[in-house]
């Protein structure tokens, strides 16, 4: 191979493969945190119980006997009971948790994998673009290394690597990374390549007047069932100029990432102002929309580009300007250990380590003659703190205090180092830390790779990129399958049935169209009347009088899955769901949530739809209802 | 938890005789226990797999949208209700059989214990209509054993752990074998026996009809045609009606007799009682076709095998076995390795290992010692090289006589040693590639990780929620015996909780075959269809309907349905399974559907076709018609 090919071949790898270890455990994170929040989401309210449960919409039976997809498999359709159903969700938030604990990751994102998609397959009908997008982020990044970094799997290897035999040997951090600094996956490549894709189509489909003349972002505004309390202001006091702008930036950012994404230069300041791009468009979007977890997923992605020279600038931004002397009894294997673990766990290296019976090494406490504790702390501060002996400008702590300062300047300290000041956990820290450990000296061995090992890790990761390679393979026909922006000449007619049935299984369709060709300018949601034993009219969903009017009050803050069940319940192809909703609705008086002293004796449900106000006016109009179905006794 | 309990706990537990008694096993009978139902449940499975189109998906006689609808039980979970179709359903088996393979060779055996019993629970309530006997016995074990330390002997678990703790670095150290502890002590191990005891004296009272009283039970019960097996026939045919009747009440007697002495702790009771409990169910499971239910039940029977008992065996095998003397290359890391796991295979102590630098060895050791291991017989003053030395060890270990003996085959043996000379030959260069210390290079890490009793009370309050659990499962089995076993006039009504907590894992205990009386009626499903050139047929068999249950003179024991379709046949014949029924139709219409055009049926009906067992000769009901064919319509089409 040339001197040129071999160039070309790093470039390629170096552009378009290469991802930060530090990026990949940062987006662990961030995703896994966002899958919990989803996973809130999904169960606030009434949520859980009309959505995941056999008292609510969509029984599991149902869903099996007229599956709304094909290739259908859920493990939350085993769950039946509320009760059941609650301890599949409490199952999948372990599973959510240990996942952004990087515990044993590979094992934990294969498991994210099935319980989004068991999620996702329990009632399909509730399936947006954001769910998808979210699918794809976590079937591609299932084949990436996300455990490389921030995870309790590098934690564990690092200790086992690296065994330090002193306090001094705890001060080099840089060998505590066990970790290669980048990875190159094809994954990741692919996983790029994918969201190009979902950009430039989304922007390729949007070919209407209303992105044309620039009143899209306007008409979006006045989608009530997904509108946020930021456009329902926005909407009132809207310049002329807002919506032209809005939009066409939508235009100029969905049109321009494919190019950041993919541009064969250097991949620095591409990835920069892709990722900027990115959580500009996202972050306007979900604070004008809701659209459940589309953008949190999508900025989630973006933050896989960060690149080494980005993690340097966070380095530098958030390193401790606070420096603390942990001195601690080196021959204590006990004490040695826990240095050990804070030593990693020490992201901005705010800590500096010693022997306590070094005197000469604690500068700080040089001319102290009074008697050493096991563990102490000396941090340069003429503040005082509980139980603390000081002297001008230096400040001794021990014990629980001393632990307690510690562990406050670790990563996310606010959310525990409390607990170190609270009795009992005080009381225990101040014993374990006082008293001598009477295994002493006692250290493991360091572990190191054997060839083997490297070979079975090098047979894994070709295994791993087969797998990329196959999918990345089925994503792209599939992109050609569904995107009708492709000529018809383009398009993919024919393809392997396997690729067709993975896409199927997985749940990956690679439709990309939101807000195309145009923005909607109409709305609607479903107003239920309902007639209780007292004669009082009520919208049982809601427990207030029903709206027939809704538009005017709008927005309606209903969440991502009543918006995509509401508006999926208007369509004809859909009417064979109305007898289960139908039955929900008659169970609302039964459940603990339901306010009033009366029951539901009959309800009429209605589809009420209004056309959106045009650029200039703030009034809907063309406010109409069709009755959907009706239930219960007629009076 | 694998490991045998704290020190601490084990002084608490030690000075009580009535712990030793009655709630003590011993680790290797546990071990052997985690095989026994490691197997049962692959046993249990594969049979399942030839059905899984018929029982277990969307194209077979129960739909899972149909059972999800109309749950044949309350309480009813099973993972299976998430897959439809037969392919997808297969893949569910196939990851059930690793999970079993995985549970049975005893890696990671806690999780994959909690993942058998999901899986067998779940299996088994996918198909409520095909519930054999067994089930409720597999899990019930399953249910126990979670408190015993399942992984603690003859298991991955306990190799891996055992190779992490001792690291031997010389022959001298593989020589120094500690005694491990093997007894361990718990509420549930006397729960397993109280159990196994329950089961069969229950049983023994539930069977209280009047075939039971006449002694005609097993007379009836030999005559069926769906639950007696070609030998159970045979003897049903072949016996006197006096013999039948001395029969039937020795089997109560048997069933009473081992319900009684398992529960006496002296060694020689126990041991008549296993040798009672084996031949009893092996007989039993020789005379009926009711699925492994006889087999489960002695899944928890080693258990009982005591301390005294594995010595007394290991005292008998040790003499079927050579001692021999292991010369090796103590320098090469890879052969050190093989000598490690050889220690923890050679329960026995039958070998012995020393250096092939050894001054001790003989002078044909050393001149071969340089290429291969040597293997010395000092007794019959036999030496052994290459693949012989390798056939010689497997011979003298547990349960190696058959590789030993593959090893010695023409052929093979030439092959082995071929291989063996590779390895031999290039043993340094792999000892450095696993990571082993070899001729001067030293080995990537060598001790033994640091371990020493942990300074938290955490393993006591484990020991303390474990005895809890048990004895609240304790509890929830009586209340579970207390309902199944008086007659259900009388059973009371469970809390509502409790009847979850038995539900949901299917752990009821109404126990005894043909309780309180046998079948007197053979009964077969027969579906009469008619294809478009107007023959008759029977598309679940292929062969012309049948007229009658009584099996024909010339009919082959493949011809049968299995247990598991038997099962079937019989619950969905009942009355109050009718709403099921549309499942069978919609069954046998696409069995029809997948023949030729011309042989697809045009119309068929669905029967359950009925015939009284004739009374035996010499009865007092001998009187009855005994060949009265009764025709019941199940379903038809169309």
């Amino acid at each position: 191979m040339n001197a040129r090919w071999r160039r070309a071949i790093d470039f390629f790898v170096s552009r378009y493969l290469t991802v930060d270890a530090r990026s990949l455990g940062w987006f662990r994170i961030c995703f896994g945190l966002h899958l919990i929040v989803n996973l809130y989401d999904r169960t606030q309210g009434p949520d859980g119980l009309a959505f995941y449960t056999n008292e609510g919409v969509m029984p599991n039976h149902y869903a099996l006997f007229a599956p709304a997809g094909d290739k259908l498999w859920s493990l939350m359709l085993a769950f039946s009971t509320p009760a059941e159903v609650q301890i599949a969700f409490f199952l999948i938030f372990i599973v959510y948790v240990f996942y952004v604990l990087g515990y044993r990751t590979k094992l934990f994102q294969i498991l994210v994998v099935i319980c989004l998609l068991s999620l996702d397959n329990r009632n399909l009908h509730l399936q947006n673009g954001g769910i998808v997008v979210t699918n794809v982020v976590a079937i591609w990044t299932a084949l990436l290394p996300l455990g490389a970094r921030f995870s309790l799997d590098h934690l564990r290897r690092s200790l086992r690597a690296r065994v330090e035999t002193s306090p001094a040997e705890l001060n080099d951090r840089a060998a505590m990374v066990v970790s290669p600094p980048n990875f190159a996956r094809l994954a990741f490549f692919g996983m790029v390549v994918n969201f190009a894709c979902i950009y430039f189509f989304n922007f390729a489909h949007k070919h209407g007047v209303t992105w044309h003349d620039g009143s899209a972002f306007h008409w979006v505004l006045w989608q009530n069932r997904i509108a946020t309390i930021w456009a329902a202001w926005l909407r009132m006091h809207e310049p002329s100029w807002v919506s032209p702008v809005a939009t066409w930036a939508t235009l100029v950012l969905e049109m321009g990432l494919p190019v950041w994404l993919l541009i064969p230069i250097s991949p620095k300041w591409p990835r920069r102002i892709a990722m900027l791009s990115v959580f500009m468009l996202h972050a306007a979007i979900s604070l004008f929309m809701t659209l459940g977890p589309f953008s949190y997923s999508m900025m989630a992605f973006a933050l896989l580009l960060l690149g080494p020279d980005d993690w340097a600038f966070i380095a530098r931004v958030f390193s401790s300007k606070r420096r603390l002397l942990v001195a601690y009894d080196a021959a204590s294997a006990i004490h040695h250990r826990l240095a050990r673990v804070v030593a990693r766990l020490d992201a901005r290296r705010a800590l500096e380590f010693a022997d306590v019976r070094d005197a000469d090494n604690i500068a700080l406490a040089a001319d102290m003659p009074e008697q050493r504790e096991p563990f102490e702390v000396w941090r340069r501060s003429a503040a005082s703190a509980t139980g603390a002996e000081e002297r001008p400008g230096v400040t001794r702590l021990t014990g629980s205090e001393g632990a307690a300062a510690v562990v406050a300047l670790l990563p996310l300290s606010a959310l525990y180092a409390w607990l170190l000041r609270t009795p009992p956990l005080s009381q225990w820290v101040d014993r374990l830390l006082r008293t001598p450990d009477p295994h002493r000296g006692a250290l493991d061995e360091a572990y190191v790779e054997t060839p083997a090992t490297q070979f079975k890790q090098r047979v894994l990761r070709a295994m791993g990129e087969i797998l990329a390679a196959g999918f990345l393979l089925t994503v792209v026909t599939q992109i050609a399958v569904d995107n009708w922006a492709i000529p018809d000449r383009y398009r993919v007619k024919r393809r392997p049935e396997l690729q067709r049935q993975l896409v199927e299984y997985l749940r990956v369709p690679q439709g990309w169209s939101m807000f195309s060709p145009d923005a909607p300018k109409e709305d609607g949601t479903i107003t239920i009347d309902a007639v209780l034993s007292d004669g009082t009219h009520i919208d049982p969903r809601k427990q207030r009088p029903p709206d027939f009017e809704p538009a005017l009050h709008g927005p309606w803050f209903d969440d991502q899955q009543w918006c995509d069940w509401d508006l999926r319940m208007r369509f004809d192809g859909n009417r064979h769901l109305h007898p289960h909703f139908r039955d929900y609705i008659a169970r609302l008086d039964k459940f603990r949530s339901w306010k009033q002293r009366a029951t539901i004796v009959y309800f009429d449900v209605y589809w009420v739809n209004n056309a959106a106000p045009p650029p200039g006016s703030t009034l809907p109009y063309n406010i109409t209802k069709q009755l959907l179905f009706s239930g219960g006794i007629h009076p | 938890m694998t490991a045998p309990p704290s020190e601490e706990g084990k002084r608490r537990l030690l000075p009580n005789p009535l712990v030793r008694l009655f709630a003590s096993a011993d680790l290797r009978s546990v071990g052997v226990m985690r095989i026994v139902l490691g197997l049962l449940l692959i046993g249990d499975l594969l049979p399942r797999i030839a059905h899984v189109d018929a029982l277990y998906s969307n194209d077979g006689v129960l739909t899972n949208h149909y059972a999800l609808f109309r749950p044949l039980a309350p309480y009813q979970f099973s993972f299976y209700f998430a897959v439809s179709s037969t392919r997808d359903v297969t893949v569910v088996f196939l990851l059930t059989l690793v999970v079993y393979l995985l549970f049975t060779a005893g890696y990671r055996t806690r999780i994959f214990h909690v993942l058998s019993f999901v899986c067998v629970t779940s299996l088994h309530a996918r198909n409520l209509l095909a519930e054999l006997p067994s089930d409720a016995v597999l899990h019930l074990w399953l249910a126990w054993s979670f408190f015993l330390p399942l992984g603690a002997r003859f298991s991955v678990d306990s190799l891996r752990k055992s190779l992490s703790d001792r690291r031997e670095t010389s022959p001298e150290e593989l020589n120094d074998r500690p005694v491990r502890p093997s007894t361990f002590y718990s509420v549930a191990v006397l729960g397993v026996v109280l159990q196994l005891s329950s089961m069969h004296v229950a049983a023994a009272i539930r069977q209280s009809g009047p075939t039971w009283s006449d002694g005609t039970a097993l007379y009836y019960a030999l005559h069926h045609n769906l639950w007696a097996s070609a030998a159970g026939a045979w003897l049903g045919k072949s016996v006197s009606l006096e013999t039948m009747r001395q029969l039937t009440g020795g089997y109560r007697i048997a069933e009473i007799a081992i319900g009684l002495l398992v529960l006496v702790p002296f060694t020689w009771v126990r041991r008549a009682s296993v040798v009672l409990l084996v031949l009893f169910h092996l007989t039993s499971c020789v005379l009926f076709r009711v699925g492994p239910y006889d087999l489960a039940v002695l899944g928890a029977a080693p258990i009982l095998l005591s301390t005294r008992d594995w010595t007394a065996i290991k005292a008998w095998y040790a003499r079927r076995k050579r001692e021999l003397v292991v010369y090796f290359d103590a320098h090469c890391g890879v052969c050190l390795m093989i000598c490690r796991w050889l220690v923890r295979f050679d329960a026995l102590r039958l070998l012995t290992f020393l250096a092939n630098t050894s001054e001790d060895a003989p002078a044909e050791v050393k001149a071969a010692a340089a290429e291969t291991v040597v293997v010395r017989d000092e007794k019959a003053g036999r030496t052994f090289t290459k693949s012989r030395a390798l056939a010689a060890i497997l011979a003298s270990l547990p349960l190696g006589g058959l590789k030993s003996v593959v090893l010695r085959m023409p052929g093979i043996a030439q092959l082995a040693d071929a291989g063996y000379d590779v390895v031999a030959r290039n043993r340094a260069a792999i000892s450095v590639w696993l990571g082993f210390a070899s001729c001067g290079v030293p080995r990537a890490h060598s001790a033994a990780p640091l371990r020493r009793a942990s300074p938290w009370p955490l393993l006591r309050a484990l020991v303390v929620t474990r005895e809890t659990a048990a004895a609240g499962f304790i509890c929830l089995c009586g209340a579970a015996l207390w309902q199944g076993t008086l007659p259900e006039a009388k059973a009371p009504n469970l809390a509502e909780p409790v009847h979850a907590a038995l539900s949901y894992p299917r752990i009821f205990q109404k126990w005894g075959l043909f309780a309180p009386d046998p079948p007197k009626d053979l009964g077969v499903m027969v579906v009469d269809a008619w294809n478009g050139r107007g023959l008759r047929f029977d598309p679940l068999t292929g062969g012309p309907p049948r007229e009658t249950p009584e099996p024909e003179p010339k009919a082959e024991a493949s011809d049968r349905p299995s247990p598991l379709m038997c099962a079937y046949f019989t619950s969905i014949s009942q009355p109050s399974n009718v709403i099921y029924l549309d499942g069978l139709r919609d069954y046998v219409t696409r069995v029809g559907d997948e023949k030729p055009p011309t042989d697809r049926p045009t119309a068929y009906t669905v029967s359950w076709v009925e015939v009284p067992i004739a009374p035996p000769e010499g009865s007092p009901v001998a009187t009855s018609p005994s060949n009265q064919v009764t025709r019941r319509r199940l379903t038809a089409r169309p």
